[in-house]
C-alpha cells in the first residue's frame, strides 16, 4: 500500500502533471497531421526527454502517445485523412457521419470512444498485467495464424455489394503485402528490382495514398462549385453535435467488446492498433442488428475502431511491465526512456522497486483525463480548420501528406509511393472495387504469413505433425471459439435468407 | 440467356475480369517463376517456397473471377441478369473521370519529376499554387499566397520543429 501512495505522489507532482498536459497536446497536434504517427511523433521528440528529469519525461511521452492517437482521428473524421494508420478504420463511418453535418457529433464519439478504451486497457494492465502476459505468451505462430486467416475468411465476405470485388480487393492487399524480403528464406519478392521495396510496402504510403490522395483527387474532380465550400459542414441542430446519453449507452455493449478486443491484441507483442481496430470495426458490423447501416455513418462504426486503437496502447505495456518485453515499437520506445531513467522493467520491478510503475500507471489515468478535456479543444479548433474551401484545403493535404510520408524513413522513394497509390485507390474506386479489404489483407498478410511458415516448419520437425498443433491448449481453444463464430454467422446468414424470401413470396 | 440485353454494368464487369484474368495468369506463370528464386535447401520444392504465398493469391483471385462468371452464368440461364444489383452507379461522369485522370497525372509528375528536380518546396509552391487557381481560385496572387502559406506551415512543421530535412532536389544541390 505503501508503494502505491508513494507511486501516485510521484506522478503527482505539478511538473509531472504539466508533463502529460503538454505531451498530450503535442501528441493531439502531431497526430493529427497525416503520415506522423504516434510511434514517429514520440521518436521524434524523445531527445527531448533526455534532458528532463524522468517524472517529467516519462509522463511526457505517455501523453503524447496517448494524444496522437485522438488527434488523428479527428482529421479521419472530418477530412478522412486518418492521422496515424490505426485511425483508418475510424474514416469508414466517421467521414459519412462528416458528410452528414453530424462531424462533431462523430469527433465527440471517437473522443469518448477513446478513452473508454484507453481507461479499460489501463485498468485491465494494473490489475491484471502479469495474469495476461502468461496467457499471451502461450500464443505462438500457429495461433497468430488461426487467428489472423479466420479475420480474412470473415473480411472478404462481408466488404460490399460484390462480393467478388471484396475478394479480389483483399487479394490485391495480400499480395502487396508480401513485396519485399521472404519472411523464411529473405530472397527478394515483387520487388521490381528495387532496393527500397525489400524492406517492403511502407504501411504509411500505403494508408496515405489509398485513403487521403485517392479521396481527395477524386474530389478534385467535381465541378468547381462543389469545390468551393468547405470539405464538411456542420448541422446546427444541437442534437447533431452532441452524444447523447441514450445513444452512447447504445453504444456500450460495442465499447466494451471492442475494448476487450483491444487490449487482448495489445497484449499480443507485434500485433498493432491498426489490426486491433479494423477487427473490432468487422465484428461490431458483424454482431450489429443493422449491419447495412455500416460504412453509411453510424455511431457505433466510430465507436469500435476507437475504442480499440485506443485500448492496444495500455495493453501494449502489458508484456512490457510483467515481462519487460514491449508488445510493440510505442512500448519499446516507452522501454528505452525508461532503461534511459535508470527502471528496468520486468516481474522483479513489482517487487522490488514498484513505485515507478505505480507512477506510470497514474500517469496513464491522468493522460485520459486531459484527453477527455482537452479534445473537445481540439474538435473546436478542427472546426474552423475545415471551414477552409476544399479548394484550398485538397492542395495543402496533398502536400503535407508528400512531407509526411517522407519523414517516416527520410526517402523521396516513399512520396512516390504515395501518389502510386493514390492513382491505384483512385482508379479501384472508379471501378467501385471497396479499398477497406485491400488495406486488411495488406496489413494483416506479413503476420499470416510469417506465422503459418514458421508453424509450417515446426510442425514438419515433429513426428506427428497435426498432434504439433491439437496438443496446444490455446491453438484448441481458439479453434473452439472460431467455430462457435462460424455458426452464429451462419445462422444469421440463413435466417436472412428465409426471411427475404418470405418477404418475396409476400410480395409475389 | 440469349434473349436478354445484359446490363451495361454487368458488361463492364466481364470486361474487367476478361483483362484481370489474363494478368493473373502472366503473374503466376510468367513473372513469379521469373522474378522469385527459391533457393536450394529452404523448402524450395515444398510447400513453404517463397512463392508459396504468391501462387496461392494468384489461384484465390482466379477462383473468385472464375466463381462471378459461373453466378453470372447460372443468373443468365434464370433470366435474372437485369435484377442483379449495379455498383457502378456513384463512380462519376465520364468528364469528372478525364478531369481526375489528368489530376493524377499531374500529382505523380509531382513525386517522380517535380519533387526529385525542384526540391520539394519549390514543387510544392508550385504544385499548390497551381491546383487552388484551376480549382476555382481566380486571382493569381491569392493562389500564391495560399501556396506560401502551406509552404511556410510544412517548413516550420517539419524543419524547424521536427528537424526533418525534407528533399531539397537536383536545384538545390546546384
Amino acid at each position: 500500500m505503501e508503494s502505491i501512495i508513494a507511486g501516485i505522489s510521484l506522478a503527482l507532482t505539478w511538473e509531472s502533471i504539466m508533463a502529460v498536459f503538454i505531451g498530450l497536446l503535442a501528441g493531439q497536434l502531431l497526430g493529427a497531421i497525416p503520415g506522423l504517427t504516434a510511434t514517429m511523433t514520440v521518436a521524434l521528440l524523445i531527445p527531448y526527454t533526455y534532458y528532463l528529469d524522468p517524472w517529467v519525461g516519462i509522463p511526457m511521452l505517455i501523453g503524447m502517445f496517448k494524444g496522437s492517437l485522438f488527434g488523428s482521428s479527428v482529421t479521419a473524421i472530418l477530412v478522412k485523412t486518418p492521422g496515424t494508420p490505426a485511425a483508418a478504420a475510424t474514416v469508414l463511418d466517421g467521414y459519412p457521419m462528416a458528410q452528414q453535418g453530424k462531424g462533431e457529433k462523430a469527433c465527440k464519439m471517437a473522443l469518448y470512444s477513446s478513452v473508454f478504451g484507453d481507461g479499460f486497457s489501463d485498468i485491465v494492465l494494473i490489475f491484471g498485467a502479469s495474469f495476461l502476459a502468461a496467457i499471451a505468451l502461450n500464443f505462438g505462430p500457429a495461433e497468430y495464424t488461426l487467428l489472423v486467416a479466420f479475420s480474412l475468411l470473415t473480411m472478404g465476405f462481408v466488404s460490399g455489394a460484390k462480393v467478388w470485388k471484396g475478394i479480389v480487393a483483399m487479394l490485391l492487399g495480400m499480395l502487396i503485402g508480401i513485396v519485399g524480403l521472404d519472411p523464411v528464406t529473405a530472397t527478394p519478392r515483387l520487388t521490381l528490382g528495387f532496393l527500397e521495396l525489400e524492406e517492403g510496402v511502407g504501411l504509411i504510403p500505403m494508408l496515405i495514398g489509398f485513403l487521403a490522395i485517392a479521396e481527395v483527387l477524386r474530389q478534385m474532380e467535381l465541378p468547381r462549385k462543389h469545390l468551393a465550400m468547405s470539405t464538411v459542414s456542420f448541422s446546427a441542430d444541437p442534437a447533431d453535435r452532441r452524444v447523447s446519453w441514450p445513444e452512447f449507452r447504445r453504444c456500450l455493449p460495442t465499447l466494451f467488446k471492442s475494448s476487450s478486443m483491444g487490449t487482448a491484441v495489445g497484449a499480443l507483442p507485434g500485433i498493432s492498433a491498426t489490426v486491433a481496430a479494423f477487427l473490432a470495426y468487422n465484428e461490431a458490423r458483424r454482431a450489429s442488428r443493422n449491419p447495412e447501416k455500416f460504412g453509411k455513418g453510424t455511431l457505433e462504426g466510430v465507436a469500435a475502431p476507437e475504442s480499440a486503437n485506443n485500448a492496444v496502447s495500455g495493453a501494449n505495456l502489458i508484456p512490457l511491465m510483467a515481462f519487460g518485453i514491449p508488445g510493440d515499437i510505442a512500448a519499446a520506445l516507452i522501454l528505452s526512456a525508461l532503461l534511459i531513467q535508470g527502471i528496468t522493467p520486468g516481474p522483479v520491478v513489482f517487487r522490488d522497486n514498484p513505485e515507478p510503475i505505480y507512477a506510470i500507471f497514474t500517469a496513464l489515468l491522468l493522460a485520459n483525463l486531459f484527453n477527455l478535456l482537452l479534445g473537445h479543444g481540439l474538435i473546436k479548433v478542427a472546426r474552423r480548420v475545415v471551414a477552409v474551401p476544399k479548394r484550398v484545403l485538397f492542395p495543402a493535404v496533398l502536400v503535407i501528406a508528400a512531407a509526411g510520408a517522407f519523414a517516416m524513413r527520410g526517402s523521396v522513394f516513399d512520396i512516390q509511393l504515395v501518389f502510386l497509390f493514390g492513382l491505384l485507390g483512385w482508379g479501384l474506386t472508379k471501378l467501385a472495387f471497396p479499398t477497406v479489404p485491400l488495406l486488411i489483407g495488406f496489413i494483416l498478410m506479413p503476420i499470416l504469413e510469417s506465422n503459418l511458415r514458421v508453424s509450417m516448419l515446426i510442425a514438419s520437425s515433429v513426428p506427428d505433425p497435426l498432434l504439433y498443433f491439437f496438443q496446444r491448449p490455446a491453438f484448441v481453444t481458439l479453434i473452439i471459439v472460431m467455430l462457435l463464430l462460424l455458426a452464429l454467422i451462419l445462422r444469421r446468414v440463413l435466417r436472412d435468407n428465409s426471411a427475404a424470401r418470405a418477404d418475396r413470396l409476400k410480395e409475389g | 440467356m440469349s434473349g436478354q440485353t445484359m446490363p451495361g454494368h454487368l458488361r463492364l464487369e466481364l470486361l474487367l475480369i476478361a483483362v484481370l484474368l489474363p494478368i493473373v495468369a502472366v503473374f503466376a506463370f510468367w513473372y513469379v517463376p521469373l522474378s522469385v528464386d527459391a533457393p536450394q535447401g529452404f523448402g524450395a520444392e515444398s510447400e513453404i517456397s517463397p512463392r508459396f504465398a504468391p501462387y496461392l493469391l494468384a489461384a484465390l483471385m482466379t477462383a473468385a473471377m472464375v466463381g462471378r462468371l459461373l453466378q453470372l452464368l447460372w443468373h443468365g440461364m434464370r433470366g435474372r441478369l437485369a435484377s442483379l444489383p449495379d455498383d457502378m452507379t456513384y463512380v462519376g461522369t465520364p468528364q469528372e473521370t478525364r478531369r481526375g485522370a489528368f489530376l493524377n497525372a499531374l500529382a505523380v509528375a509531382y513525386g517522380f519529376v517535380l519533387i526529385p528536380l525542384l526540391g520539394f518546396y519549390v514543387a510544392s509552391f508550385g504544385l499548390t499554387m497551381f491546383l487552388v487557381h484551376r480549382l476555382g481560385e481566380r486571382r493569381l496572387l491569392v493562389a500564391g499566397v495560399i501556396a506560401l502559406a502551406c509552404v511556410l506551415f510544412t517548413y516550420l512543421l517539419f524543419e524547424q520543429l521536427l528537424n526533418v530535412r525534407l528533399p531539397r532536389g537536383e536545384l538545390g544541390a546546384l
